[in-house]
């Protein structure tokens, strides 16, 4: 077998259509990867570097399939292939041979990716531990596992296909659409947009899922959120595996004779089923992109056409005041929550647990007990004397993931059930409700799991204990930072021991300045634990940026107390806002977040011009608003550009009114102290009067004003 | 007729074809050499494939590259043939039919009468990918003989044929040897003495004899001879043993001498003669 | 022409794989951009973009393929003149290409307006990768690696790419001027195909 491998490596590297592009790819990625470290250097951001460098992956597996099919085919090619068959074994000590051949070229760029990482490690000098598991994890998976599986797909498409290369072309070109997002974007326009066919596109992506061989795919632009870093859930390994095993055996079946072949052939089938049927109930993983059951879409698509019946005028009769969790992370989330109720006569109870988790069984420490579960909601009829609750479920949320790689629950998520019917996303808000037990309730919480998990009760040893009016659990690339913060170790705006004060003080100050009673629940933020959230938290949730619950804060910006400040007055204002984009600039200027060398303070603010645009801009509005899609496609050339013109004309004066408006109420006014004041009166009021004629009136009385005097 | 004229080829550093001189008339002629000898290069030469560094071939006195006629009359059976496995093999007929510029007219019969000539008249529909690889040897003998060729090179044309085949296609061979000019190159001695009339023997890149088979043959005569293997010992001067055989328990050696020995002469043979040359004993 | 013909129905089934993605998936996406709010021209020139100019070099490949990597290849080049050039065979292949593309855009024009600057475009970037793929096949003896970096290339480009000298695709392309750029890149397409002739004729033979 020595001599063949030699034999082997001697063809290998004689070939000039094999060494020289082999050459060129080592050539290429290696100055791909020190362009890309150079950027690093410029920018600082490790995972957006990490990124860069794994989405050469799809071009190396699939140079390495050029590689093993065009060494492998040679063998067919001069009919060697006969020739080895003749001896005992011989065509599997051929096969061995080009294998271990192709292992050892796969282990030089495979080392040199797991050195550099080593290298990466030590230079950006974050001293973290777990970052570096994630490093080897990342190395050994995409740039080990999925090398070896690129040789032998190559290996297996020369000894089933032989010399159709037609088919091979075809195969390999169709394995590298499969790992870029072309085919994200296919699916998801035809299977869904198109047909409007969910099941179909389910198919779709499930398919794709199970050929994806790479971290992160090329074209994709999410941003990677350090807790969790790139995908190593265990499904990753397992369809690696298969993809290495399966060819294999395949492979060997070509090599024996018919009873062996027949093993081989049944082997592989059953490692094929073995392997779907692990990938269909793969749990919960992070998936981001345009699919429907994705991490930025998937709830924003489900909840749009909710009735607000569902929850809206339900009014709860009870509370929960004891919490006793065992959850369980493992692919997925598995938990039995046992609750006490203090209301236990009552003859209904609804509550509220998130979509996403299977309903096992409900009971009370007696019998079990009939549920209806209705998309987020669960009804029970009587306890029948009982004022325990036992709920036994298991499932996942697509952005509150909680797996063998990461846990994101934060307390105001529905993970665990809540009294009564609430609202999970607020679709005109497009964000989630914060969803906290209007009192604390007394928590027992054992959390099962691989994971060094953090959450805001005190305790050790992933047991935890104490009064709060929503848990939170985090756990991944995550630690505590300082005394009681906790953040994601490999972010560079992390949160400093002063920042929380800071925003406290901030926070009083302001609300002086406003003259408002400070909520009660903004008081005494310096007591609270802060959990740093990671970053994809707001990418479909403009109100998560901070939330302050009865013992703790989560935040995804606070790297200083003015940030965090500002977010919490946004979490306070926003659940009443109907527009974003004065409201962004109120918050600015409140929290003197401006630039005061910027130019465009300086310009005095014309104030009947803007009032002019003003009216400009909500005729346009009103007046674009009222043709739809099959009345544009009526109109005649010179109307739609006429429609076009309206529009572009529109859009500019969209942010120029907004921001001259707030230029002048918050900044330039003589009465911006009072303007803050009715702002945020009318923010936090349900009040449904449109923010732009609150800016007109005030606008309007200040010209008076000055007119008068 | 095709002629030769101080051919020779280098690849890189190494000379494959040193100063080839031949005439090439309206015959049968076998081109006879070890692996390695040449063969191949001086076909590919001959076909207009390669440019060789020094030399001309010409055909009826004219370069073949400028030869309008050359390629027209031009059969040639490469070394490995089997392109196009997914056409049929009608369809890959009609391709070098198209290829050769056989009118579209003919081509049917033309395609007919060829695939006839080497029994696979019954496979004609069937892909070119699905033929083994002594058909595809058939089929490739085939696609040269289509048509009106002048002059056909084969190269290695009976490899894999089976016995019925070889002697098939020597009569093929015979049949269409009127007015043309065959060259067949093989190291098989034994279809060169069936179907040849002329052999020419190359060796290292050279031309070491240009004849008739029977002048081959003369060559080795008397200097062949059968020794017992007790008597090995006493053979005078050079020799090379060229087979071993038994007979009633005794071992047997046909021997190649350059010297007159005391033991019994053998009539020689076209391999004999060949081996002669090979050796050096000329 | 009879050759050329012989030559794509030895593709079989493969043969269809370019009219599958130009008459079926991009229909069929563009149909889907149609629903979404806004104009959906920008979408289909990503989508003519992204599949177009790629599978251009589909054909051509999968024809040299032949000539490059079966046994008795030399057979094929026996016979070849200098009509017969593997140049012409790309050309016309291109042209074929072209033609369909012609019946996909004919049709966008009942969708859209201001097609034809894409279709230039588009035809323009078939060329251009057409030409490259020639040029590697020839230069490589193989047409598996041209195959790799033709859609390496555009996947590279149009799903990351963004501003580069050496990127053919663009945004926009509404008038006149967005074509600017492919004056070059119709430059570099005919440097290919001249520099694949000049191997085509010189080294393939001697590289038997």
């Amino acid at each position: 077998m020595r001599k063949l491998y030699k034999i082997t490596m001697l063809v290998f590297l004689r070939s000039k259509s094999l060494i020289i592009p082999y050459l060129a790819v080592l050539a290429m990625f290696s100055a791909y990867t020190a362009f890309r470290f150079i950027q690093y250097m410029e920018y600082q951001n490790i995972f957006m570097t990490l990124r860069w460098f794994v989405i050469p992956c799809v071009f190396l597996i699939a140079s390495f399939i050029y590689f093993s099919y065009e060494l492998t085919i040679k063998l067919h090619e001069n009919n060697m292939a006969e020739y080895f068959r003749a001896y005992r074994q011989g065509l599997w000590q051929a096969y061995g041979a080009i294998i271990l051949c192709l292992l050892t070229l796969v282990a030089i760029p495979s080392t040199m990716f797991l050195l550099f990482m080593l290298f990466f490690y030590n230079y950006i000098n974050v001293e973290y531990y777990p970052f570096m598991v994630h490093l080897l994890k990342v190395s050994l998976l995409y740039f080990g596992m999925s090398f070896i599986a690129g040789i032998l797909l190559g290996t297996v498409m020369a000894a089933k296909l032989k010399s159709n290369r037609l088919a091979v072309y075809s195969l390999t070109v169709l394995f590298m659409l499969l790992n870029t997002t072309v085919t994200s974007n296919l699916f998801f326009h035809i299977s869904y947009m198109l047909l409007n066919s969910y099941p179909l596109e389910k198919v779709l992506f499930g398919i794709k899922d199970f050929f994806t061989l790479v971290p992160h795919q090329l074209g994709s632009n999410f941003a990677i959120d350090p807790i969790y870093g790139l995908p190593t859930e265990p499904i990753r390994w397992i369809l690696a595996g298969f993809w290495i095993i399966f060819p294999l055996t395949l492979i060997m079946s070509e090599c024996f004779n018919h009873k062996v072949k027949k093993t081989l052939t049944a082997m592989a089938c059953l490692v094929l089923v073995l392997s779907v049927g692990l990938f269909v109930f793969r749990g919960s993983t992070l998936v981001m992109d345009l699919r429907n059951d994705s991490y930025p879409y998937s709830d924003m698509l489900y909840y749009d056409d909710r009735p607000e019946a569902d929850y809206r005028r339900y009014q709860t009769e009870f509370t929960i005041s004891n919490y006793n969790m065992d959850l369980t992370v493992s692919n997925e989330l598995h938990a039995i929550v046992k609750i006490t109720v203090d209301n236990p006569a009552l003859h209904r109870y609804e509550f509220t647990l998130y979509r996403g988790y299977i309903l096992d069984e409900v009971r009370t420490e007696k019998e079990a007990i009939p549920f209806k579960r209705e998309g987020d909601y669960i009804s029970i009829g009587s306890l029948n004397g009982s004022d325990h609750l036992i709920f036994e479920y298991h499932g996942k949320s697509p952005k509150y993931y909680a797996n063998r790689q990461a846990i994101t629950l934060p307390g105001y998520f529905a993970y665990y059930p809540k009294a009564g019917r609430r609202n999970i996303f607020d679709v005109g808000q497009s964000a989630y409700v914060i969803n906290l037990s209007p009192n604390e309730s007394r928590y027992e919480v054992k959390v099962h799991s691989d994971l060094n998990v953090f959450c805001n009760l005190s305790g050790s040893n992933k047991t935890f204990h104490g009064k709060t009016d929503g848990v939170s659990l985090f756990a991944g690339m995550y630690d505590e930072i300082a005394d009681n913060i906790y953040a994601e170790p490999m972010r560079r705006d992390l949160p400093q021991k002063q920042t929380i004060p800071e925003a406290e003080q901030i926070l009083l100050d302001t609300f002086k300045r406003l003259e408002r009673p400070q909520p009660e629940a903004l008081k005494r933020l310096a007591d609270k634990k802060l959990f740093q959230v990671p970053g994809n938290f707001t990418l479909n949730s403009g109100i998560e940026a901070s939330v302050v619950m009865s013992d703790h804060i989560t935040a995804v910006y606070c790297s200083n107390g003015s940030q965090v400040a500002e977010n919490i007055m946004q979490s306070v204002i926003k659940p009443h806002s109907t527009d974003n984009r004065l409201e962004y600039d109120y918050l600015s200027y409140l929290f003197n977040q401006k630039d005061i060398t910027d130019p465009f303070l300086k310009k005095p603010v014309d104030l009947q011009q803007l009032l002019q645009e003003i009216d400009e801009w909500r005729s346009l509005k009103t007046k674009l608003q009222k043709v739809n899609a099959e009345q544009y496609e009526r109109m005649s050339k010179q109307e739609k550009a006429a429609y076009e013109t309206d529009g572009r004309r529109m859009f500019d004066l969209d942010s120029s009114v907004n921001n001259k408006a707030a230029l002048y109420l918050f900044y330039q006014s003589p009465h911006k102290a009072e303007n803050f004041r009715v702002f945020y009166d009318y923010y936090t009021s349900e009040g449904k009067e449109d923010y732009m004629e609150l800016v007109k009136r005030i606008i309007k009385g200040e010209i008076e004003h000055a007119d008068r005097q | 007729m095709l002629t030769v004229n101080n051919l020779s080829k280098r690849f890189q550093h190494k000379e494959v074809l040193l100063s080839i001189n031949l005439v090439l008339e309206n015959k049968v002629y076998g081109l006879l050499g070890a692996n390695g000898a040449g063969k191949t290069t001086l076909l590919r030469c001959m076909a207009g494939l390669f440019n060789p560094q020094q030399g001309e071939v010409l055909y009826h006195g004219e370069p073949i590259h400028t030869s309008k006629s050359f390629h027209h009359d031009l059969g040639y059976l490469p070394q490995s043939f089997g392109m196009f496995q997914e056409l049929t093999l009608y369809e890959m007929m009609d391709y070098i039919c198209s290829l050769r510029n056989i009118s579209p007219s003919q081509c049917p019969s033309a395609i007919a009468r060829a695939l006839e000539s080497v029994n696979l008249e019954d496979k004609t529909g069937d892909r070119v990918r699905s033929l083994s690889g002594g058909m595809l040897r058939r089929a490739g003998i085939a696609q040269a003989i289509l048509g009106d060729t002048k002059v056909m090179l084969l190269d290695e044309p009976t490899a894999g044929l089976d016995p019925s085949e070889r002697i098939r296609f020597k009569n093929t061979i015979s049949r269409l040897k009127q007015d043309k000019t065959i060259l067949i190159s093989t190291h098989i001695v034994e279809d060169v003495d069936a179907s040849c009339d002329s052999v020419i023997v190359i060796d290292k890149g050279r031309i070491l004899f240009n004849g008739s088979c029977a002048e081959l043959k003369n060559i080795a005569l008397n200097k062949v001879y059968h020794v017992k293997e007790t008597d090995l010992a006493g053979i005078a001067g050079e020799n090379f043993s060229l087979k071993v055989n038994e007979t009633e328990g005794k071992v047997y050696h046909r021997i190649l001498a350059r010297d007159k020995q005391t033991f019994p002469c053998q009539e020689p043979s076209l391999e004999d003669g060949y081996m002669w040359l090979v050796k050096g004993m000329a | 022409m009879r050759r050329l013909y012989l030559e794509i129905k030895n593709l079989r089934f493969y043969y269809s794989i370019p009219l599958v993605v130009l008459f079926i998936l991009i229909p069929l996406t563009a149909l889907a951009t149609l629903k979404k709010a806004g104009d959906p021209f920008p979408s289909f020139v990503t989508i003519c973009q992204l599949y177009i100019p790629c599978f251009a070099s589909w054909w051509p490949l999968f024809v040299l393929k032949d000539y490059l990597n079966s046994p008795g290849k030399e057979l094929l080049f026996v016979y070849k003149q200098s009509q017969d050039s593997l140049l012409g065979k790309m050309v016309i292949l291109w042209s074929l290409y072209v033609l369909h593309i012609l019946l996909l855009f004919l049709v966008a024009t009942f969708l859209y307006e201001f097609v034809w600057f894409l279709f230039i475009a588009v035809i323009i970037q078939s060329l251009f990768l057409t030409a490259l793929a020639y040029f590697l096949a020839i230069l490589l003896q193989n047409t598996f690696v041209p195959l790799i970096t033709i859609f390496s290339y555009s996947l590279i480009f149009m799903l990351a790419g963004g501003y580069s000298p050496l990127n053919i695709f663009v945004e926009g392309l509404r008038d006149v001027s967005s074509l600017d750029k492919f004056v070059f890149v119709l430059v570099a397409a005919f440097i290919f195909l001249y520099a694949g002739l000049q191997m085509e004729k010189r080294l393939y033979k001697n590289s038997i």
